[in-house]
């Protein structure tokens, strides 16, 4: 095989005007959606002290797959008011949060040790195995500018929607919009460091920030590879050094980091102040 | 109905491909953000902290509408700018505390959505607190300014019913 595939550039510029300005590109993968179902008011743990595992979603597909969580509203535990939004909920950063994992089998929560929550969710499973190495090429920015373009594109319908339809849930694919590509996912053990705790690396050499996750085993001596596993969101974050680091402090546990190619850091910046 | 698009990995044959070994693969739904959006639906906030937030109330720093009918998804990268221990907090969440091992709903940054609006909202809690591992948006004796960077992503697909 030659060096054959396909790009689709965004609206206005040049296909050949770099990595960056690509909405979809054979060179990286872009995580499928497998299911999506939203649960709400579901009281996870009345008592304070049931921590076992409850099925959330199940996927069957064979392998542990990226996922995502959003909240509804807040914990519920400061008396907040006003309108109650939606975000992206990161698990392990909180205490009382919950902790969402996933084998090969299903989408899993429970309750940490001593709090109360009630569960107000949307969940996203896709077809991206989290413990199975990947690795794109590195990407370009490219120095094309964008040039106006015309009213040009495609668009794939989902199964009984209208192809004209101007609502963009209508559409598996679209042309006029982007989403997340995969760059790599790096596995494997987490290592003893100075601190006293056990870390994973991802040292990335792109010309951008990329967006990443994290997900460690959820037990210590956890074979990654074991359909039973589960896998929990851990705490990445890009340390001092540039270096994209998952942190876990149980020593055996595997991990896995899951690094995007797109979306990138807009280029236009809003600056605010406060 | 078999109709669509599959574009396999490089070195897949294409005709064999599971979804997995595809870069995109058009039975499946995909997340999407609107390019043509305005205001535009991806965006990175710079935010300078001059001085400590006000303490105890929620304080809006940006707020645009998104222009769904239903309440779309957002993903959000926040970088509370602060390093701590030698790391930065620095991740996606929705909400980024100063004390990640307490609840989170007193002393926050954050990025979120309703049916009407994205915005971007700092909450700072009575008294600061200073623990390791703390990625505090106003460590007591932190210079300032001290700046914070919220990169938001708002899908076209569900964030909830």
């Amino acid at each position: 095989m030659g060096d054959i595939g396909i790009k689709v550039s965004q609206v206005g510029y040049d296909v050949d005007s770099g990595d960056k300005n690509q909405i979809y590109s054979s060179g990286w993968p872009t995580p499928l959606i497998e299911t999506t179902g939203v649960v709400r008011g579901v009281d996870a743990d009345s008592d304070n002290s049931i921590v076992e595992w409850n099925i959330l979603a199940t996927h069957n597909l064979g392998y542990p797959p990226l996922f995502f969580i959003w909240q509804f509203g807040s914990n519920g535990t400061s008396g907040e008011t006003g309108p109650t939004p939606t975000r992206i909920l990161y698990t392990r950063e909180w205490r009382g949060s919950p902790v969402f994992a996933v084998d090969s089998k299903n989408l899993y929560f429970r309750a940490q040790s001593d709090f109360s929550f009630t569960l107000d969710i949307r969940y996203y499973i896709t077809r991206l195995q989290i413990n199975q190495n990947f690795q794109a090429p590195n990407y370009s920015l490219g120095s094309g500018a964008k040039g106006g373009g015309g009213n040009f594109g495609f668009k794939v319908a989902k199964e009984g929607a209208d192809i004209n339809s101007s609502d963009l849930r209508d559409f598996n694919l679209h042309s006029s919009t982007r989403g997340p590509q995969v760059h790599a996912v790096t596995t494997g053990l987490l290592q003893p460091g100075p601190d006293g705790f056990f870390h994973l690396y991802y040292t990335p050499d792109l010309p951008t920030t990329p967006l990443y996750m994290g997900f460690e085993t959820a037990n210590t001596a956890d074979d990654p590879n074991d359909p039973s596993t589960k896998w929990v969101s851990g705490l990445a974050f890009l340390n001092s050094t540039g270096q994209i680091e998952l942190f876990s402090v149980p020593s055996g546990t595997h991990g896995s980091i899951i690094v995007f190619k797109d979306p990138f850091a807009p280029d236009e910046v809003i600056q605010l102040s406060l | 109905m078999n109709f669509g698009v599959k574009i396999s990995l490089p070195g897949i044959d294409v005709n064999k491909a599971s979804p997995e070994e595809c870069a995109v693969y058009s039975k499946y739904d995909t997340f999407k953000i609107n390019e043509t959006a305005t205001p535009p639906h991806f965006g990175q906030a710079v935010i300078t902290i001059r001085n400590n937030p006000p303490r105890d109330v929620v304080t809006n720093l940006y707020k645009i509408p998104h222009g769904y009918s239903h309440r779309p998804s957002v993903l959000s990268h926040i970088d509370t700018g602060v390093i701590n221990s030698g790391n930065r907090g620095s991740i996606i969440a929705g909400r980024v505390s100063s004390n990640p091992s307490a609840s989170n709903e007193l002393d926050y940054l954050e990025c979120c959505v309703d049916d009407t609006y994205l915005y971007i909202n700092i909450r700072q809690h009575t008294s600061d607190w200073t623990g390791a591992g703390a990625v505090s948006l106003s460590i007591p004796g932190a210079v300032y300014p001290n700046i914070a960077t919220v990169r938001f992503y708002i899908f076209a697909n569900d964030g909830s019913q």
